[in-house]
């Protein structure tokens, strides 16, 4: 009886809690406070976007004395923070906390986005939000320190603080990465951060910051993220995710950092709520930062299945091995073995995989034994018969190394964004073996494997010629900026979806390192597919950074990227 | 965010490239009318026109040479680039007569205005060069851009677009009222193929171009531009929003523009081959004046 009367209370009051963020008591005016003056200004003889115009406030606080000092704050989309009725309220939050002795005196700086107007009545503005926020440059930072700034301080007779950790920006959205960039590029000048839902994302090329941040040495500058569970996932990126790489990527480089997480989608609402807080945080006295200690993962003990341990009953495939040596790859040499099924007819085109680091899936007490499973699932009908190319990278010089791992042109060949592995496959190894096996040319019948470097290079073989080969498994996949793969997510999203079938597979205690967060971006692969309606599966398992879970999962793989082959039967 | 035009906003589910005409010399110059006609040019044979029922046959008479083209005022006449004979020409489609405008000229590309305002690449020259239909005045409008190459209007005809062949931008400028050129800017920035490199850099490096060549709008304000990695399309606010990669094993992509009855036809020439991707959008011909995006439906 109660439970049919309570639940839809309590529904709803759950609904209401999770998205209605208001502004809090400390955005309300309070009695005896005083007030800062507001002033509303344009800016239309701008030298660093010309043809722009655009309205800029100022907020100087009541106790300011111009005496001492007075700390900074900048906003983006100023004229949506500088409203009494809006989102963060930020004058009188200020006036709370300087009354309160909560924040130092802080002068208000709130521009707005520039737009160049149509020199006809009938024709439309030139918006340059985008141009000025998303770009990746000092280009606005420059116009707000040394253009617009001067004439602020000069025409309100100012003192600021020489301090860049009493210099603040702050934004949302492409303001928010715009704060972000602003830092980044001129962080002598600003040394705090506030983003809300910050479009860390490919608008124009913003995606770049969890790869620049890990690579690059640490800034002075402290940095506060808000973002929502429920934010964007489109053509530019996921929001979310994007906003998790860059907190990831400022706790792996031991950054002074903060990330708030809520539930709403793409607003202001969330980050207007607990501004006083964020105000508070981001001018608190230096800290220390303290690596965050991450406990022993338990990773499951992933078993191969009986798809993986030989059966006397299905005949085996034979193995041999080749030497090749490189034009595309010019000056290396590498081993490849050719495994061939016992099914093998000479009289029709076999079905072809090629393996990437071909060395550690062919022992037979490995973590993957690719010949193993092929030998079951042929035999099973489970897969089609399938010619396995087995590569090890390349390498240059007499010798090669005791572990292939470390061929010296590995990361070369696997890690770049180019057509050149590809190119090596289909011009030079495919030839090869094609002059011993009948093999099939369809991309339906080519698939492409690979491990970790190997993960990556299989998804740009197939990026590069989705024609030539139509069915990718990535475990563990380097989708990081070791050479820039972290860009596949973004490209995937703004490029016509490709007819390419892959599996992807990834643990999540797999490699936090300065080329990128793994997990991670095996999440941005697999939501940049789900977004762009790519057929593919993502299993992410809690495994490191090794071959376990992958090989453990290598007949489910082939099983459904062959599937088509098997209804046509 | 409603601005945000994703490729699900052009792309038909199913369609694809489709081969159109192959028996080019090389084809460029892609522009089309109100009545549902496509016209390209060979620029080793002259033009060629394809009318609504897919029926291709030569237009005029043999005018070899034309690498860029478009309707005048009220599509009245044709404005063409003849590189080969560095001349810019008016071509009446009554009377079939050429008339040489400008003599002496590097033409690739040109655009015309409602207003009878011309303007034209002169890619060797890094120029974008103004011409005025109605006095007959011309002068350098831009002068900087490393290879000015295709060119395109807003559907307002207030903002012009040029893109860079050897850079990585499409530049906007602001229309003035007497057909100057203003606050140019690099608003667009193209994709472009990655670059390998021995050693590992702190990002990827890509090359600083993807051939930027012919342009077109829509309806809606998007900027197409061809390139070396396909159609590439840019929002209003110069946001890149989609690659469509060209048909399967072109050497390269020449031009784009809208065509056919409901103008939702994309043709590209590539080289020897024509081909066109039917989309959800439409074109916009600027013949037909000023209009206003995007449009109410």
């Amino acid at each position: 009886m109660t439970v049919i009367t309570v639940l839809p209370f309590l529904a709803s009051a759950v609904f209401v809690m999770a998205a209605d963020y208001r502004p809090g008591p400390e955005a309300q005016r309070g009695d005896g406070v005083p007030q800062g003056k507001v002033t509303e200004h344009s800016w239309n003889e701008c030298k660093a976007f010309p043809g722009t115009i655009r309205s800029y406030w100022v907020y100087v606080p009541a106790q300011y004395d111009g005496r001492k000092p007075a700390n900074l704050m900048v906003f983006q989309d100023g004229g949506g923070f500088v409203r009494d009725k809006g989102h963060t309220r930020v004058p009188i939050v200020f006036d709370n906390l300087i009354h309160k002795g909560d924040m130092p005196v802080t002068v208000g700086l709130f521009v707005n986005p520039g737009s160049i107007p149509g020199s006809e009545p009938g024709s439309q503005s030139r918006r340059n939000r985008a141009y000025e926020y998303d770009t990746v440059s000092a280009d606005y930072a420059n116009f707000i320190i040394d253009e617009l700034l001067p004439t602020v301080v000069k025409e309100h007779k100012l003192k600021l603080t020489e301090d860049s950790a009493g210099r603040v920006i702050c934004g949302n959205s492409s303001g928010g990465i715009a704060a972000f960039t602003a830092a980044w590029y001129r962080s002598e000048f600003f040394g705090c951060v506030v983003s809300h839902i910050g479009s860390f994302t490919n608008i124009r090329g913003g995606y770049v910051y969890p790869a620049l941040i890990r690579k690059s040495e640490n800034k002075n500058i402290r940095v506060f993220l808000q973002e929502g569970r429920r934010d964007l996932d489109n053509l530019h990126g996921s929001w979310p995710l994007s906003n998790k790489e860059v907190a990831s990527a400022l706790a792996y480089k031991g950054y002074d950092y903060r990330i708030v997480w809520g539930e709403d989608g793409h607003g202001g609402r969330h980050g207007g709520a607990i501004f006083p807080d964020t105000v508070r945080w981001i001018f608190r006295p230096k800290a220390e930062v303290v690596p965050k200690k991450t406990p022993q993962p338990k990773i499951p003990d992933y078993k191969l299945t009986a798809d993986s341990m030989p059966n006397p009953r299905h005949p085996r495939g034979k193995v041999t091995k080749h030497i090749h040596q490189s034009k595309i790859f010019a000056g290396t040499k590498r081993e490849y073995f050719v495994y061939v099924p016992a099914q093998y007819d000479a009289a029709k085109p076999a079905c072809v995989m090629v393996f990437q680091d071909g060395h550690a899936y062919l022992k037979e007490d490995g973590e993957v034994r690719a010949s193993v499973v092929f030998d079951n699932l042929i035999a099973k009908g489970e897969m089609p018969v399938t010619i396995g190319i087995f590569i090890n990278p390349g390498h240059r010089g007499k010798e090669f190394p005791e572990s292939r791992w470390k061929a010296n042109n590995r990361s070369y060949e696997y890690d770049s964004l180019s057509d050149e592995y590809a190119r090596f496959l289909l011009e030079e190894i495919l030839p090869e073996v094609e002059q011993d096996y009948n093999l099939s040319k369809k991309a339906s019948d080519r698939a492409i494997c690979g491990a970790s470097s190997g993960g990556i290079c299989a998804f740009t073989v197939a990026w590069e010629r989705p024609h030539e080969f139509s069915k990718v498994y990535s475990m563990i996949g380097s989708f990081t900026n070791i050479r820039g793969g972290h860009v596949y997510p973004s490209w995937i999203r703004k490029t016509s979806p490709k007819p390419v079938k892959v599996f992807l597979e990834d643990g999540r205690n797999d490699l936090d390192n300065d080329h990128g967060n793994w997990p991670l971006a095996n999440e941005q692969m697999a939501s940049a597919f789900a977004f762009a309606s790519w057929d593919f599966k993502f299993v992410y398992g809690e495994g490191k950074h090794n071959l376990k879970h992958g090989g453990v999962l290598l007949p489910e793989a082939l099983r459904w990227l062959w599937a088509d082959h098997l209804k046509k039967k | 965010m409603a601005q945000d035009m994703p490729l699900s906003q052009i792309l038909i589910p199913g369609e694809r490239w489709e081969l159109v005409e192959c028996m080019f010399g090389f084809t460029d110059a892609p522009t089309a009318d109100d009545q549902g006609n496509f016209y390209v040019s060979d620029m080793k044979e002259g033009l060629y026109r394809i009318n609504s029922k897919g029926e291709m046959a030569p237009f005029l008479k043999p005018i070899p040479g034309i690498s860029g083209m478009k309707f005048g005022p009220k599509g009245k006449k044709l404005y063409a680039c003849r590189a080969k004979t560095r001349e810019l020409v008016e071509i009446d489609l009554q009377a079939s007569a050429i008339k040489v405008l400008a003599k002496e000229v590097r033409p690739n590309d040109l655009v015309v205005t409602h207003k009878g305002f011309l303007y034209f690449t002169e890619t060797p020259k890094k120029q974008v060069t103004f011409y005025n239909l109605n006095t007959g005045e011309m002068k350098a409008a831009d002068v900087g851009i490393t290879a000015p190459n295709g060119i395109c209007l807003s559907p307002d005809q207030g903002t012009l677009v040029v893109s860079d062949f050897k850079g990585p931008h499409c530049w906007a400028f602001r229309v003035e009222p007497d057909g100057s050129l203003k606050h140019k800017q690099p608003y667009m920035t193209m994709r472009s193929k990655g670059v390998p490199t021995a050693e590992r850099e702190l990002l990827p490096t890509f090359r600083s171009s993807c051939r930027g060549d012919g342009m077109i709008t829509d309806a809606f304000g998007r900027y197409y531009v061809a390139t070396e990695l396909g159609v590439q399309y840019f929002d209003p606010t110069g946001r890149i929003s989609g690659v469509i990669p060209g048909p399967l094993g072109i050497r390269g992509m020449t031009s784009v523009t809208f065509a056919g009855p409901d103008l939702e036809y994309l043709y590209a020439t590539c080289f020897t081959h024509l081909y066109r991707l039917k989309t959800k959008t439409r074109g916009v011909l600027y013949q037909n004046g000023p209009q206003a995006y995007p449009p109410k439906k």
